[in-house]
């Protein structure tokens, strides 16, 4: 509780500090806040929380997934000062709209009752629309903005109607009540089989899962490249936590209802997302493909219930935002630096004047394609077990499937940063931003070595 | 302190990172002393642990670091088990590295990737250690895959030559038949014990009865890994060729450590071992045929580090005997000794080639013993132990294992008597061919040999003391002693039941000794007969050899055998399936995929077309079927 | 109070059920058929307020407050969002000189 107060109240204080035209302190005020919000999400582990007339409640399960965002952040807001330099106006702005979307995304993991998982999803979902159109004067962005505006709107409005078929039936928003019904009530209205429909196409917006993704490579692609690692870690981890949080406590009991739609979900979003990355040559727009895919994955922990696929979600999330956030870091400064357009030629030759960048986006793909001693091997394997255990064992061959076609395109990214041999000149970047990506990276070996640190938490 | 023992893998981990990547900036002589001081750290610590062990009864302490891999049934802890049988290993591996290490400095000091060198040996050093002292066989594997990978880096260190890179290559092939055997032994030992902890296997062991079928495969599996690392019959022809290598490493990694590892496999194993008899038999022949073939082919090598890894093959095939008898303690006694008298014998020949610039060739050396009396007089130390003469270490180790072998079977006992006096033979042969008669090289190069520097020569001399004295740490009872070193290791070990700890007519033993003792020393006479008084000489490649000479010189023609019934066929197969199946069948199922992908990726990237409306469409479309759908299927 | 319950009660409770997605489906429909943005934005609007109408018919239907008080949530959230969909509306303006939404098509594959 405190952890998500922290934040909002940096973010006003950001708002405020803008008044003093100096950069660092926006960034050394909003790191401070955010890792005494971290501090104070991780020392509350273990303590069972409840407020706001029992609306929220925040358990081991919202902690782990608030730290993971939290940490995320952090790292982003590393990468900040340097994507922004030069540019002077409107910075704290920024940086306070995404503490706010932050405080949102907290919300969102930690709701005990619809009302609040409603208010947080649209306290997150707000300012990423002022964010994604923060270039003001460049069309794209625009356009990403207005896209994810009209998309997203759509989809509060489907979550809405979805909640208040589930109201009218249950005759309450809250979630111990909820399950109640379930247990209490043999035979489902149909009315209330929409409602959860709806809930799960409106999840569906959110994550970006195939068929309801079209908006995200537009979006991801238009927006500044450091609000789209923004969208691309933290909002799509909070949706996930969010999302199975939903279904494992509300509607467990009734799988037929919801249980075939994740599967298509999942295995369209495997199939496409996969398919579409292998052509693409923006690199932002692969991995916003790379990141569909991955919802794909992670879908898979939902399908199949049980005391591990909690933790195999929250590995993954972990494993997948380090792995972007690298990613993405590597990217803007490339795109940057290189007056190119972001295309897999620009990384021609990286290695050679940039061994470090190259390193990093290397353990970053390979993490993502998920190969051994990275991160994103015990990610796809524990994810993986988890279905097994489940009964899934089809659907994980299309997963190991859809795994190797994602090699292909990951590959073609490291083959070109260290075979091809045109020459790049040397990237200056900031030391802020080198410790983000090293921390990211030696945290994804690190995690990759030892899985268990973080999957034996939940 | 036994909590902190991951410190002692620190150093030589830390000393790798350091080494290798400030291998641009560091100078050789800088890299080498910090690897070195690694190395050393490391043994002063195993020496801590080791004083301390003895202090304690309950001798076997697990250190559990942190739960590392967990996943449904399978458990498995980062830890350590520190145990008298770990606790020696460490110490010769840290020792004898940390030695190996000094001398390397003196030896590697004009190479010009000396930094990657230290880098590299500091990284098997590390992955040894980790064989060693894990606490259960999957992290043991993880060292055991760690030292097969710096051996292969090491062979072919100088990689700019191709028949380096290809020894290096052969070398690691071999060395991965063996791991398949190490894991479907891993697989089998999970599906019967459901853990791989040592603790927890050895202790459920005691549930089966002797003969099992499951444990006889277990450990004849666990052998097959044995085979690759330790160079046995038939998987032993890489270790000759991995002599390509500087020789400091075939000191450190193909005569000292590595290549014990299999041994420590089945020692630590021993509890598995003692129910398998049939697996204890095959250990028994395949020691007997190796240590007896590689003795008859180390007769006719010519080249001074070729004699010596035979003599490796052949002292390996003896520890083995020892295996497949039970006598699982004199085993790892012999590979004490064996460590420090290999690893001087070949830093001894490593400081003659030093000095000969290169000259491997024994037919093109001789006399240089005034030239180098320190490396001559070490060398003469080392081979009076591996003969086997008292009171030199190769005496008592051996010993054992001679007393052993007689007494479960006369046969093994006489081809194992044999293969000593062969031993003893092409040792004192090697040396009488390197320091005796007149230098036979190029005259021009004579004047220049010259003693090698002090940081070579320590060295030698260090592990010349050793070499002597190292068979005082179990001195057996008939000769007054206590047995010191197989009473410290008991507790880590299982025995037979049957098995006898004392043998008890001490008469008969002193006999066996004395008489086997005799025909070495008759044998050695031989030698000097042949190669001093008479001063013969091996005969050059070109003259013809009668039909067994040429069989031994060629080495049975093991090579030969398996390129004409594995290589070829293997290839002949290979470009059949090159250019029928792989480019008719394979290419075209893997492009038609291929196209298919691209093609469908296509067809996914046009539905992508920027419009709002017409994604909108697309998804209120998918939206009201999924709710249709939900009705429908009630 | 307890008369406008019984008001709406009047009504059944399948007429607002129906009334209601009867709107949310125009909206919807409006959303993917109108070029002009302003449009759009009063049709997501429109979806929003039929929500809010089947929110109060339930709370008054089931007595429970709490639908009801979620409409104020929901009509706080819809004016946030609609300033901030108005002021993305100014931006394009600005940059493009219309608001239709078909020019909306840099970004695709």
């Amino acid at each position: 509780m405190f952890s998500i107060i922290t934040i909002a109240i940096t973010g006003v204080l950001l708002l405020y500090l803008g008044f003093l035209k100096n950069r660092w302190i926006y960034i050394s005020v909003a790191i401070t806040g955010l890792i005494t919000a971290l501090a104070l999400s991780v020392f509350s582990w273990n303590s069972l929380e409840t407020s706001f007339s029992n609306m929220l409640i925040i358990d081991n399960y919202a902690i782990a997934f608030n730290s993971v965002m939290i940490f995320a952040t952090i790292l982003i807001f590393l990468l900040a000062p340097h994507y922004f330099k030069g540019i002077e106006k409107n910075v704290p702005e920024i940086y306070a709209l995404l503490m706010f979307s932050l405080a949102g995304a907290c919300m969102v993991t930690s709701f005990d009752n619809l009302t609040m998982l409603f208010i947080g999803i649209e306290t997150m979902s707000i300012p990423l629309y002022i964010l994604a159109g923060s270039k003001k004067f460049s069309i794209r962005s625009n356009e990403a903005s207005f896209k994810y505006f009209i998309f997203s709107s759509l989809a509060t409005a489907i979550f809405l109607l979805g909640i208040t078929l589930v109201y009218g039936m249950v005759g309450s928003f809250h979630v111990g009540d909820i399950s109640n019904y379930f247990t209490i009530t043999k035979e489902i209205p149909s009315i209330l089989k929409v409602g959860i429909v709806l809930l799960v196409i409106s999840f569906g917006f959110k994550i970006a899962a195939v068929p309801f993704h079209f908006w995200a490579p537009d979006v991801y692609e238009g927006s500044p490249t450091l609000i789209t690692a923004f969208m691309a870690t933290v909002v799509k981890i909070a949706g996930f936590a969010a999302f199975y949080k939903l279904l494992s406590t509300c509607f467990i009991l009734v799988p037929d209802s919801w249980h075939h739609l994740i599967l298509g979900l999942s295995v369209l979003s495997l199939i496409i997302g996969n398919l579409a990355a292998i052509k693409q040559k923006d690199v932002k727009r692969m991995l916003a493909y790379s990141s569909i895919s991955h919802t794909g994955f992670m879908l898979f922990a939902i399908l199949s219930f049980n005391s591990f696929s909690a933790s195999s979600l929250l590995y993954y999330s972990f494993a997948y935002a380090l792995s972007t956030i690298a990613a993405f870091g590597v990217l803007m400064v490339v795109k940057n630096h290189m007056s190119a357009d972001g295309s897999v030629q620009a990384f021609e030759g990286l290695a050679k004047k940039n061994p470090i960048l190259a390193i990093v986006m290397t353990i970053s793909m390979l993490s993502m394609a998920g190969i051994p001693i990275t991160a994103g091997f015990f990610a796809k394997y524990y994810i993986f077990v988890s279905a097994i255990q489940g009964g899934w064992l089809w659907i994980v061959i299309i997963g190991i499937l859809a795994a190797l076609v994602g090699v292909a395109y990951y590959l073609k990214l490291i083959i070109a940063m260290f075979a091809k041999t045109s020459e790049t000149e040397k990237i200056v970047t900031s030391p802020l931003y080198i410790t983000s990506l090293l921390v990211a990276t030696v945290l994804i070996l690190i995690a990759g070595v030892l899985p268990n640190l973080i999957i034996s938490l939940i | 302190m036994f909590q902190n023992s991951w410190l002692i893998l620190l150093f030589p981990l830390l000393g790798f990172v350091i080494t290798g990547i400030f291998s641009k900036k560091l100078t050789g002589k800088t890299s080498g002393i910090i690897a070195s001081l690694m190395v050393l750290a490391s043994f002063i610590y195993s020496a801590t642990l080791f004083f301390q062990l003895k202090q304690i009864t309950n001798s076997a302490i697990s250190v559990d670091l942190f739960n590392w891999i967990n996943s449904g049934k399978l458990s498995i802890s980062f830890g350590f088990l520190i145990d008298p049988l770990s606790v020696t290993m460490m110490m010769i591996i840290t020792g004898v590295g940390f030695l190996i290490h000094l001398f390397s400095m003196g030896y590697m000091h004009h190479d010009e990737r000396v930094n990657t060198y230290f880098s590299q040996l500091n990284l098997f050093v590390f992955s040894m250690l980790l064989l060693v002292m894990s606490s259960n066989y999957l992290l043991m594997f993880v060292g055991w895959e760690g030292v097969g990978l710096c051996s292969y880096l090491l062979i072919g260190f100088w990689y700019k030559k191709n028949a380096f890179n290809n020894a290096a290559r052969k070398a690691f092939i071999m060395n991965r038949i063996g791991d398949l055997g190490f894991i479907i032994g891993l697989i089998a030992i999970f599906t019967t014990f459901h853990s791989l902890d040592f603790n927890t296997v050895f202790s459920q062991s005691s549930h089966f009865i002797s003969g099992e079928a499951i444990i006889t495969f277990i450990t004849l599996m666990l052998f097959v890994g044995a085979i690759g690392k330790s160079a046995k019959i038939p998987l032993f022809t890489w270790l000759p060729d991995a002599m390509a290598g500087p020789t400091p490493v075939s000191a450190l990694i193909h005569a000292a450590t590595m290549v014990t590892a299999g041994i420590y496999l089945v020692v630590r194993s021993s509890s598995l071992f003692v129910l398998a008899p049939i697996t204890m038999d095959v250990i028994l022949v395949v020691g007997v045929t190796t240590a007896l073939v590689a003795a008859i082919i180390a007769v006719l090598q010519n080249d001074i580090k070729k004699v010596l890894a035979y003599s490796t093959v052949s002292q390996l095939g003896i520890m083995f005997i020892a295996l497949g008898l039970g006598a699982f303690s004199s085993s790892l006694f012999h590979v004490t000794t064996h460590a420090f008298f290999k690893a001087l014998l070949f830093l001894g020949a490593g400081s003659i080639i030093h000095s000969l610039q290169g000259q491997q060739d024994i037919r093109l050396m001789g006399g240089i013993r005034k030239s180098m009396p320190i490396t001559f007089i070490t060398f003469f130390i080392a081979v009076l132990a591996i003969s086997g003469i008292p009171p030199f270490s190769g005496f008592f180790s051996k010993d054992e294992i001679l007393a052993a072998a007689f007494h479960s079977s006369p046969i093994v006992w006489g081809l194992t008597v044999i293969t000593s006096m062969l031993t003893s033979f092409y040792m004192f042969r090697l040396l009488f061919l390197v320091f005796y008669g007149s230098y036979r090289g190029d005259s021009k190069t004579f004047g220049k040999i010259h003693e090698s520097p002090k940081i070579m020569t320590i060295p030698l001399i260090i592990l010349a003391i050793l070499a002597f004295a190292g068979g005082f740490l179990n001195i057996p009872v008939m000769f007054g002693g206590t047995e010191n070193f197989a009473t410290f290791l008991k507790p880590s070990i299982t025995f037979f039941n049957d098995y006898n700890f004392e043998i008890p007519n001490h008469l008969n033993e002193i006999l066996l000794a004395l008489g086997v003792l005799l025909l070495i020393i008759v044998t050695i006479f031989v030698s000097w007969y042949i190669f001093v008084k008479k001063s013969v000489l091996p005969v050059s490649d070109s003259t013809n050899r009668g039909i067994i000479s040429k069989f031994i010189y060629r080495k049975f023609y093991f090579d030969e055998i398996y390129n004409f019934f594995i290589i070829k066929p293997y290839q002949w197969f290979a470009e059949k399936f090159t250019s029928f199946i792989e480019t008719n069948i394979i290419d075209s199922i893997i492009n038609g995929i291929g196209s298919i992908v691209v093609f469908v990726g296509n067809k996914a990237r046009l539905i992508q077309n920027g419009n709002i409306g017409f994604y909108m469409f697309v998804m209120i479309i998918a939206m009201i079927s999924m709710i249709a759908g939900i009705i429908w299927l009630k | 109070m307890e008369n406008i319950t019984s008001a709406i009660r009047i009504i059944p409770l399948e007429h607002y059920l129906f009334l209601c997605l009867a709107l949310f489906s125009i909206g919807v429909i409006g959303v993917l058929f109108r070029r002009n943005t302003i449009v759009i934005l009063m049709c997501i609007e429109m979806m929003l307020n039929s929500v809010n109408l089947l929110l109060a018919a339930f709370s008054s239907y089931r007595s429970d407050p709490s639908g009801q008080v979620f409409v104020f949530f929901i009509m706080v959230v819809a004016a946030a969002e609609v300033a901030v969909g108005l002021s993305i509306l100014v931006m394009m303006k600005r940059n493009v000189d219309s608001i239709d939404i078909n020019l909306l098509n840099k970004l695709k594959d």
